[in-house]
């Protein structure tokens, strides 16, 4: 039943969250929830074997279109939460371009957001990892307690993907 | 013996082609290879499980330095190929910012560039595909020999990295 609920909830969540952001921040983020389902695209493609997925409906072998999707989700909520870090840590009204404290916060909106997603995708049995395969030290994250290599992995994310999400959020919005 | 040329080369390539776009590109690639690099550390760190790599220098379990650092090079010579295919394409001078255009070419420089870089790597024994984990279908592309899977994830790839090679590149510098 519980899965159930998360596989409705996986479609739900982009124009729940979409509206969220439109009411509560006065902010489109459709742009930012296509590239991030752009990126959770590619992501779920060349990790495929690595995890398994239990949702009914499926794209590609087990991987379920509302997973892709939950990336858009995650980027546009990461990418926020980093604006907003980034703003209150360095004093600034808008992010400077090119300006290279943007990964400090990316990287601290990391935990912050995708641990959280992550743990709920765990607990509610909508994907579980491949352990033999992935061969983690078995070293796990206080509080969370996950893989660490799932933070490190989350980190390295958080340096390259929020880029492109920046860049082409007003792209993909036709703006 | 080859596996051990291919280990120096993947250190020698990189100051190899930085000279080589300095000097007939009067191009300076360094944030470029920065850029690339990182994207190649992310990558490889993700996705260990599913390859094998046989230097005898490594810094992760079996990735050796050199393959982040063969991501550089490849994100250098695929990122100046798609530029120019965009001015030859479409006519410009110049990128047009967030032009969607450059996606095509992106796409495009990923499998001329790509793909006869993981063929090298291949024969020449650098790495080995863990078959039995991917589970890649058995269609092969033309030419190439090799499973249409990684031509795929290249493309994905090339949709998202160009971008961060692009904007950062001149700033690492």
């Amino acid at each position: 039943m519980l899965l159930k609920f998360m596989e409705v909830w996986s479609y739900l969540q982009a124009p729940v969250v979409a509206y969220l952001f439109w009411k509560l921040a006065k902010r489109n983020v459709i742009g930012d929830l296509i590239a991030g389902t752009i990126i959770g695209a590619y992501i779920e493609f060349a990790t495929e074997p690595l995890w398994d997925y239990h949702f009914i409906i499926t794209a590609y072998k087990d991987i379920p279109p509302g997973i892709v999707l939950g990336w858009g989700i995650m980027f546009t909520t990461a990418v926020f939460v980093s604006e907003k870090l980034y703003m209150l840590l360095f004093k600034q009204k808008q992010i400077l371009p090119y300006d290279k404290r943007i990964f400090i916060t990316d990287v601290i909106a990391a935990p912050m957001v995708g641990l959280p997603l992550e743990k709920i995708g765990l607990w509610t049995g909508v994907w579980d990892y491949h352990y033999e395969l992935l061969n983690w030290s078995g070293i796990t994250i206080p509080v969370f307690g996950m893989p660490l290599e799932a933070l490190v992995g989350y980190g390295l994310l958080m340096m390259v993907a929020p880029t492109f999400v920046r860049y082409w959020q007003k792209g993909f919005e036709g703006r | 013996m080859l596996l051990k040329i291919m280990e120096i080369w993947s250190y020698v390539q990189l100051p190899l082609c930085w000279l080589l776009f300095k000097r007939f590109a009067r191009r300076n690639v360094l944030g470029e290879m920065i850029a690339g690099t990182i994207i190649g550390i992310f990558w490889e760190y993700s996705t260990e499980a599913l390859w094998n790599y046989n230097f005898s220098f490594n810094i992760f379990k079996d990735i050796p330095p050199g393959v982040p650092l063969g991501w550089g090079v490849m994100f250098t010579l695929a990122v100046f190929l798609s530029e120019k295919l965009y001015f030859l394409f479409f006519s410009q001078t110049q990128g047009k910012p967030r032009d969607k255009r450059i996606f095509i070419t992106d796409l495009i420089s990923a499998v001329i560039i790509g793909l006869p870089f993981e063929k090298l790597g291949l024969i020449t024994g650098v790495w080995t595909y863990n078959y039995e984990i991917l589970n890649w279908s058995p269609s092969r592309i033309p030419v190439f020999d090799m499973p249409y899977e990684v031509m795929i994830g290249y493309s994905l790839l090339m949709l998202i990295a160009p971008t961060f090679v692009r904007y950062w590149q001149s700033s690492f510098e």
